[in-house]
């Protein structure tokens, strides 16, 4: 591929051939390829086969991310540049992109860390840039990014969130097999749009079509010995949904964003603390809820 | 007393987002935030979270609760004193 438009929640990222290097993007991004678009991008991703030839070091470190086995990811502020570098995740300490960005995280210049050939393809989005290219969009527009299972039962939308174990997978689950269209059962990207909320699945490691549905309710969700369920308000409802969100909050801007965001939301989508057995009682336990 | 002060130097360690009456505090460390460590305040809380920056001793922030809720000025002291004890707890963390 030379150049390729995604769309992703309704954002347009452009993913430009900006060296010798073709792209070839992961299979999971396949099915949110789309024709030329003729709108402006939401995000514009220069991608480059090999790093710069003058290193991008020095600035300030802001923020490192890491995991257990190692750094996933860091990013510096260079004067008005930031610059990210992302680690290999399955061989921690490897560079794998050094990338450049201003400070709309706009528009982008991905530099390739492998010692390919010049005309080898590459993959600019290799994980685990590319979840990190997705949250950047949600930071700059009416938008989250959330760990989240979200299924469409007969056109209403419901989130299931909750840290890992707390069955967001079972949820879906249990909800495919009473019938419902499941988004995604990891992450979602959740937007105002035309005055309501819609949440859209985004690329995994597996290939998936582009789903979307109105978004109606939201389920703080954990395993119980009975189906339980309290309509959450406020501050804690707020409070319950923030601490799902994917979230780098390593500058002030971003924090104050996800909080404005889902007080709005929460103003209009109702927020439930669910207890559950995994079972299909929980289907119609939930179902009763429903104004 | 100080504790006054000393919160309000501290401000700038949480991102607020008021709710209704009620206030979430995110806590940034080195500017990270931290959403799993939230703290919701009340009504009266959030009141004297705001009015920290108007209040530097006790005495007057209970001043300020006494006539902004017309309560009485035993249960005033008792929600400042709390706040602060429960604000300090959760920036020790």
């Amino acid at each position: 591929m030379g150049t390729v438009f995604l769309r992703i929640a309704d954002f347009i990222i452009e993913v430009r051939q900006a060296g010798e290097s073709p792209i070839k993007l992961d299979e999971g991004y396949l099915p949110f390829v789309v024709e030329s678009e003729s709108t402006e991008p939401h995000m514009t991703v220069n991608s480059f086969g090999k790093l710069p030839n003058e290193p991008l070091s020095g600035g300030k470190l802001l923020y490192s991310a890491r995991m257990p086995e190692g750094e996933l990811w860091n990013v510096s502020l260079c004067g008005d540049t930031y610059v990210f570098n992302v680690f290999d995740s399955e061989s921690p300490g490897t560079l794998q992109q050094t990338c450049t960005t201003d400070a709309q995280f706009r528009n982008w210049n991905v530099y390739m860390a492998s010692s390919a050939a010049p005309t080898d393809p590459i993959d600019p989005l290799k994980y685990p840039l590319g979840p990190l290219l997705m949250y950047y969009l949600t930071v700059n527009h009416e938008a989250i990014m959330i760990h989240a299972s979200g299924i469409s039962d007969n056109g209403i939308g419901r989130i299931f969130t909750g840290v890992s174990g707390k069955g967001k997978s079972t949820m879906a689950r249990i909800w495919f097999d009473e019938g419902a269209d499941v988004l995604n059962d990891d992450r979602l990207i959740i937007r105002k749009e035309n005055g309501g909320y819609t949440v859209h699945n985004t690329p995994m490691f597996y290939a998936d079509r582009p789903r979307t549905s109105a978004l109606n309710a939201a389920y703080i969700i954990h395993h119980a010995k009975e189906n339980g369920m309290e309509r959450l308000h406020g501050a804690t409802a707020v409070s319950a949904l923030a601490a799902n969100c994917i979230q780098h909050g390593y500058d002030r801007r971003m924090v104050e964003h996800h909080l404005h965001f889902i007080t709005e939301m929460v103003s209009a989508i109702p927020v439930y603390a669910l207890g559950f057995v995994p079972d299909r009682n929980v289907v119609s336990k939930v179902r009763s809820y429903d104004v | 007393m100080n504790e006054l002060k000393q919160l309000k130097a501290r401000k700038t360690e949480l991102a607020a987002k008021q709710v209704g009456n009620e206030l979430v505090l995110v806590p940034l460390q080195g500017s990270v935030a931290d959403l799993n460590t939230m703290f919701t305040l009340n009504e009266v809380g959030s009141f004297i979270w705001e009015k920290l920056d108007e209040n530097e001793s006790v005495e007057s922030m209970v001043d300020a609760v006494v006539s902004e809720f017309e309560i009485d000025r035993e249960t005033a002291t008792e929600d400042v004193t709390s706040f602060l004890v429960e604000l300090e707890g959760f920036l020790a963390k």
